[in-house]
């Protein structure tokens, strides 16, 4: 049995311009151990889907509408805020996209990082600031001694998005949730954060969900992947299987647009159009009308693509236009 | 052009916010000779007095309420350094015992605004929607009813219980219902102030990340959002500290403020007024002192303001 298993989760977000659609029926497992990619362009859906699992949709105007999550015999969509808060910075940790904002102006770097260890393990002080000064040491920042004591304007960004990481896994969680954790960040200290990301991971054991629109970085740490697109999940297999054979022609337009793998000299592939608005119902398959790989009078006009098992790790939308 | 780098001790703690703030505010001369003049009138008429209960040889200070009718209205002597008034009494001495009760009205009427606005706003502006509405309707009713007319209802209405309570306070029993009056009715504006600050802040990411981390709903309001708020906040105190000392001197004058024989900087100015033809000092004198101490806390909040500005680049 997976650690956490989402089930049809739908959240709506009702506006003034009407319902939007923002997750539409996601489901997914994330097994102990392993590391989950979500990916997608923006306003996929991505970050939403993460942000229901730990009730930070803000309500209204965000609405689940629908599904499970399941952790642990928990359904996490259905607790109190009180429960929540328990497995909040606890169990199920996250780190956001940019980390110059996510970090408190006003408080000391060492009264952040120790906050989730008083709350949640009733840590006295004292020994909650040799925790974080472990932690600190631990995601790579030198001389963390004195850097506990200081102010997050004094840190860089990659520091930043260190301390961030200190400290959603200080609890040792269970799951880490990583919004674009390094889309803020330049590409040196990108690959420094994946690194720790995937080393801290293998000494905690902890579950990733890893958010991000960069297959590049996809390909480096997830086992396994989701394709999102409009709401929906179009395809998902492990990380090798996706690369290898990616069967929906949006899998295929993403892979197809990395600039490494195109000829010097010519124009960069890119999808034509934009994604759809969410705001209207979609009918049919919600990829048709910007589908240039495969035939886009083949798909589906009227009724919802089955998601459907290829083979032991291998699903993926069936419409006819979009898997030829 | 030379760059001071940080020494070795100052990285180490970090700086603060609040320490950027203090040595921008260090720069600004005006509103650090208002703060030490501030801190020179506090010490003057607090500790003046206390040093007399102590010594009672000590020069100058006299008891403010004794009466010495055969020496009414003298000039300046060793005696009496800014001479006496209508009664005989020193007018040194009660312009001290005025400015005791003249700055407390300011700084605990100002806490007490700052603590009942700020909870107040900062409640307001996280809860938004309906509860935001109805608070937020409470403080536009009650800026609409005159401030001078809720107030003196108010402290009538309190200070009958009050003052039982408050008997140990000895004479500042009668004038504890006053301060609680002004206070409690002088904060709306601070609850709006916060309210924004309130409602900006939360939408941060930073607010985002302390609820992922499984902080209650009152922890990240208190801990996280409300901090944010103060600088402003802070600001806007200085500046309602004189304007409820002014605001004192105003009931006074009517008659509705604090009691005699007790004295304040605008009891004093009000009785002065009475002899404005004949002696003019009994106006002048205490009307310096009174005005001297406004113009100081507003340099000092006006410098406050300044230096609290975040969009102030650190030079």
């Amino acid at each position: 049995m997976p650690l956490l298993e989402v089930n049809n989760l739908k959240t709506h977000f009702h506006t003034r311009d009407g319902i939007v659609r923002a997750v539409d029926g996601v489901s997914f497992p994330v097994e102990k151990g392993k590391t989950v990619g979500i990916v997608g362009e923006s306003g996929s859906g991505k970050s939403v889907t993460c942000y229901s699992l730990l009730g930070l949709v803000p309500m209204p105007p965000g609405k689940i509408e629908d599904g499970s999550a399941i952790f642990d015999g928990i359904d996490l969509l259905k607790c109190t805020e009180d429960d929540l808060c328990k497995i909040r910075g606890k169990r199920i940790s996250m780190i956001f996209q940019d980390p110059m904002t996510c970090l408190n102006p006003y408080l000391r770097i060492s009264t952040q990082i120790t906050e989730p260890l008083r709350i949640h393990m009733g840590m006295d002080k004292r020994t909650a600031k040799k925790e974080a000064v472990n932690a600190l040491r631990e995601v790579g920042i030198p001389d963390p001694e004195k850097r506990v004591d200081m102010y997050p304007h004094e840190f860089s960004g990659g520091m930043r998005q260190r301390a961030m990481i200190a400290m959603a896994l200080i609890t040792k969680p269970e799951i880490l949730i990583a919004d674009e954790p390094t889309t803020a960040l330049d590409v040196t200290v990108q690959k420094q954060i994946l690194e720790l990301i995937k080393s801290r991971q293998d000494e905690l054991g902890t579950s990733v969900v890893f958010i991000t629109h960069d297959l590049a970085v996809i390909s480096e740490i997830c086992d396994e992947v989701n394709v999102m697109y409009a709401g929906k999940i179009v395809e998902r297999a492990s990380s090798k299987e996706l690369f290898s054979n990616p069967l929906h022609a949006y899998t295929r337009s993403l892979l197809q647009s990395i600039p490494a793998t195109q000829i010097k000299g010519k124009k960069l592939h890119t999808i034509s159009g934009l994604p759809p608005n969410l705001a209207e119902r979609i009918m049919g398959c919600a990829f048709g009308p910007r589908n240039e790989i495969g035939d886009r009078e083949k798909c589906l006009t009227n009724e919802t693509p089955e998601f459907k098992q290829i083979n032991s790790n291998h699903w993926v939308q069936d419409c006819p236009g979009c898997l030829c | 052009m030379r760059i001071s780098l940080p020494t070795e001790s100052e990285l180490e703690k970090g700086s603060s916010l609040g320490k950027d703030a203090w040595s921008r505010l260090r720069k600004n001369k005006l509103a650090m000779i208002s703060m030490c003049f501030i801190g020179f009138m506090l010490i003057i008429c607090f500790a003046l007095p206390a040093l007399k209960l102590v010594e009672p040889a000590l020069p100058f200070v006299d008891d403010p309420n004794e009466q010495n009718l055969a020496n009414r209205f003298a000039s300046p002597s060793a005696d009496h350094i800014m001479g006496t008034d209508q009664l005989g009494r020193d007018l040194f001495s009660r312009i001290l015992f005025g400015g005791q009760i003249s700055m407390l009205v300011g700084f605990v009427a100002t806490g007490v605004a700052l603590i009942i606005g700020i909870t107040y706003g900062a409640i307001s502006g996280y809860a938004g929607g309906r509860t935001d509405a109805i608070m937020m309707r409470i403080v536009d009713t009650l800026y609409a009813i005159p401030f001078l007319v809720l107030v003196i209802v108010l402290k009538v209405v309190i200070a009958g219980p009050m003052e039982e309570y408050l008997s140990w306070l000895g004479r500042f029993a009668n004038i504890v219902p006053l301060f609680f009056a002004i206070g409690a009715l002088g904060w709306l504006t601070l609850a709006r102030i916060t309210r924004t600050q309130v409602m900006a802040i939360k939408e941060q990411e930073f607010v985002e990340a302390a609820t992922s981390l499984g902080l209650s709903k009152l922890r990240i309001l208190f801990r996280h959002i409300v901090p944010n708020t103060l600088g402003p906040a802070i600001v806007y105190a200085t500046l309602t500290i004189p304007s409820f000392i002014l605001f004192e001197a105003s009931l006074s004058y009517l008659g509705v403020g604090i009691e005699a024989p007790n004295s304040s900087w605008g009891i004093l100015i009000k009785e002065g007024a009475d002899f404005l033809e004949t002696q003019l000092y009994l106006l002048i004198i205490p009307g310096i002192f009174f005005s001297l101490t406004l113009f100081a806390f507003n340099f000092l909040g006006d410098g406050l303001r300044d230096a609290l500005d975040v969009r102030a680049s650190k030079d």
